[in-house]
């Protein structure tokens, strides 16, 4: 029974982690939570859907056009709404990806209706059954998939120059900047990949449930957010422990506790941690302001 | 102050004081209030983010807490509106001090995630504990507020939430050219520097929180009477992103500058109401250019850009 719930859990908190990612990068080179993140992990999963049972194109293709579509819509969102204001109190990027996250969520709903849609299921689920624990082919391929694109990921952010340049802008962006590092494509560089690990997250998510809907981009959103807090801000390890903690807690919570209090699991959570270590399991103990 | 900046706020008054009196469509009386009850909320969420900079995103929370308060007490024990409006505000003021005394000294960002966890918690508490807030299906026929015999109509809720709207924005007045506002100003600049001049940083930001909430509670209260009716649909995260926006969209840390934003960004939306569907993207889109025009330089460049046009325009006529 547990460790059916460990595997569950495991399979939402990858998912939750490449969520994590991307609010953890925008925070280490902007200093800001990007609440509009989850929105556009909602839209990758709409485009996805769309194209491949509205098209009737191929799922892969359909996943490629997704992820360049969420690039081109948080680069966008980045040019257009935070580079102006990249000086100013970060309230106000706040309240701009709050704005962000209306027009995006509303704007789903306009296209595409309020009603969930279906998503048809993807391969044929083949269920196993290992030591009284079942598992399908969809959790190993959430599970497999997630963690090859973080260490692909990792490899990407320590061992090349892009990934270099990404660390400088995060420790300090005026110095970065006098290095010769053109912090603009950084930024706009860390918006793009966020994004593309954003919608990976909601094709998934859509996945997993065979099921999206408008607000499904608040709902994971907010558990991504959290598990970045949980594991400290700015921190690409602590985005992907947090998010697997994250997805465990919620999956456990479940189990021994009634409904309603599962819900607020993810809020207690922020709040303690908040409490005890606000700086997170990975997290710089400087916390910038 | 010089004539001249007195003479608007002293028009808009009169305006406001005038309109509930002349206007007989109960949906702009309606309205009337809305802003009211908005701009209190707004004037008192800008103690704790403008002033102190304090960054707050479940004040409509505390607005529901006061509500909550209000209904229940004048339900179950016939309490007059003056005592719930009193009760609302201190119990919202005492769930402010929960929240600010633990995680106040969280900095920016931290706190404003506290809040939002706070205000989910609380949500969830009220659409869960079915005995006490009757659930998602909320608290219906809450009496109305009544003073010796004779029943409030909206006309008179208008003037009751403008008395009040009136003693807070007096209240925060006096709070910020005292001892106190000199103070909150000081930490929202540098606290570090506002600590080694002997401000005690704790106590004057849980004391901003907890006047914030106060009077968020005591509009509560107000509301609560007035539609007779409190559904946590009513206090949802987007009604405290919408206050926020009053405040930075306003003009955080001015004295009236959160009363602009309330009537700004209760009017809009409301004009907004036929294109349903599309309302929130044009509160998204309101947002997000309010931002750029405030703290991104938006309106200078478009003032440039005008200029530009104009210059070329006039050459063109000389040549």
């Amino acid at each position: 029974m547990i460790f059916q719930q460990v595997i569950n859990g495991l399979t939402l908190g990858t998912t939750y982690s490449l969520l994590a990612l991307g609010y953890s990068m925008i925070f280490g080179v902007l200093s800001f939570i990007n609440f509009a993140h989850g929105d556009i992990a909602m839209v990758g999963a709409y485009v996805a859907w769309y194209c491949f049972v509205g098209l009737r194109r191929g799922f892969i293709p359909s996943c490629l056009l997704a992820m360049l579509a969420c690039a081109v819509l948080g680069v966008t969102m980045e040019k257009v709404g935070y580079m102006p204001i990249r000086r100013a109190p970060r309230l106000a990027a706040v309240i701009a990806s709050l704005g962000f996250s209306f027009i995006l969520a509303t704007g789903v709903q306009v296209i595409w209706g309020t009603q969930p849609q279906q998503m048809p299921p993807v391969i044929d689920a083949v269920t196993y059954r290992v030591l009284g624990v079942t598992f399908n082919s969809i959790q190993m391929g959430v599970v497999v998939l997630s963690i090859v694109i973080m260490g692909l990921l990792q490899l990407l952010i320590h061992r090349t120059k892009v990934g270099m340049a990404l660390r400088a802008t995060a420790i300090d962006r005026d110095t970065a900047g006098l290095m010769g590092i053109n912090i603009n494509n950084i930024i706009s560089f860390t918006f793009a990949l966020g994004s593309v690990l954003a919608a990976i997250s909601g094709i998934m998510v859509a996945v997993y449930y065979g099921a999206l809907y408008p607000s499904m981009g608040g709902v994971i959103g907010t558990k991504g957010f959290t598990a970045v807090v949980l594991g400290g801000a700015g921190s690409i390890p602590g985005a992907m422990v947090g998010g697997i903690l994250m997805g465990l807690i919620e999956s456990l919570a479940g189990t021994f506790m009634p409904s309603e209090v599962r819900d607020a699991v993810a809020f207690l959570v922020l709040i303690l941690v908040l409490l005890i270590k606000p700086s997170g399991l990975f997290g710089r103990e400087m916390v910038k302001e | 102050m010089s004539t001249v900046r007195r003479f608007w706020p002293i028009l808009g008054l009169l305006v406001w004081a005038v309109l509930p009196a002349v206007v007989k469509d109960p949906y702009v009386i309606h309205m009337l209030f809305m802003v009211t009850m908005f701009s209190i909320l707004a004037v008192s969420l800008n103690i704790a983010v403008g002033y102190t900079g304090l960054s707050n995103l479940s004040h409509a929370t505390f607005f529901g807490i006061g509500a909550y308060v209000a209904a229940l007490l004048s339900i179950k024990t016939g309490a007059s509106f003056l005592i719930t409006l009193l009760a609302g505000g201190l119990v919202a003021l005492g769930f402010g001090l929960l929240l600010g005394l633990p995680t106040l000294r969280l900095k920016g960002f931290y706190l404003a995630l506290v809040t939002i966890g706070f205000g989910q918690i609380i949500r969830l508490t009220e659409l869960n504990w079915i005995s006490l807030t009757n659930g998602p299906m909320g608290i219906p026929g809450i009496p109305t507020a009544r003073l010796a015999g004779y029943e409030f109509t909206p006309v008179a809720f208008n003037y009751y939430a403008l008395v009040i709207l009136l003693l807070e924005i007096e209240a925060v007045r006096r709070i910020s050219d005292s001892r106190i506002g000199r103070a909150l100003m000081a930490i929202k600049n540098d606290e570090i520097v506002a600590n080694a001049l002997g401000v005690n940083i704790t106590y004057y930001k849980v004391l901003a929180f907890a006047l914030s909430s106060l009077f968020a509670g005591m509009a509560g209260s107000i509301y609560a009477h007035y539609v007779t009716f409190v559904s946590p649909d009513s206090f949802t995260m987007a009604d405290s992103v919408s206050i926020l926006c009053m405040v930075i969209l306003g003009g955080s840390g001015t004295l009236l500058g959160p009363v602009i934003g309330a009537v700004a960004l209760v009017v809009i939306p409301e004009l907004l109401r036929f294109a349903s569907l599309y309302r929130m993207i044009f509160v998204g889109a309101a947002m997000v250019i309010g931002i750029l025009v405030r703290e991104g330089g938006l309106g200078q460049t478009i003032k440039e850009a005008i200029g530009r046009f104009g210059a070329s325009l006039h050459r063109e006529v000389k040549a």
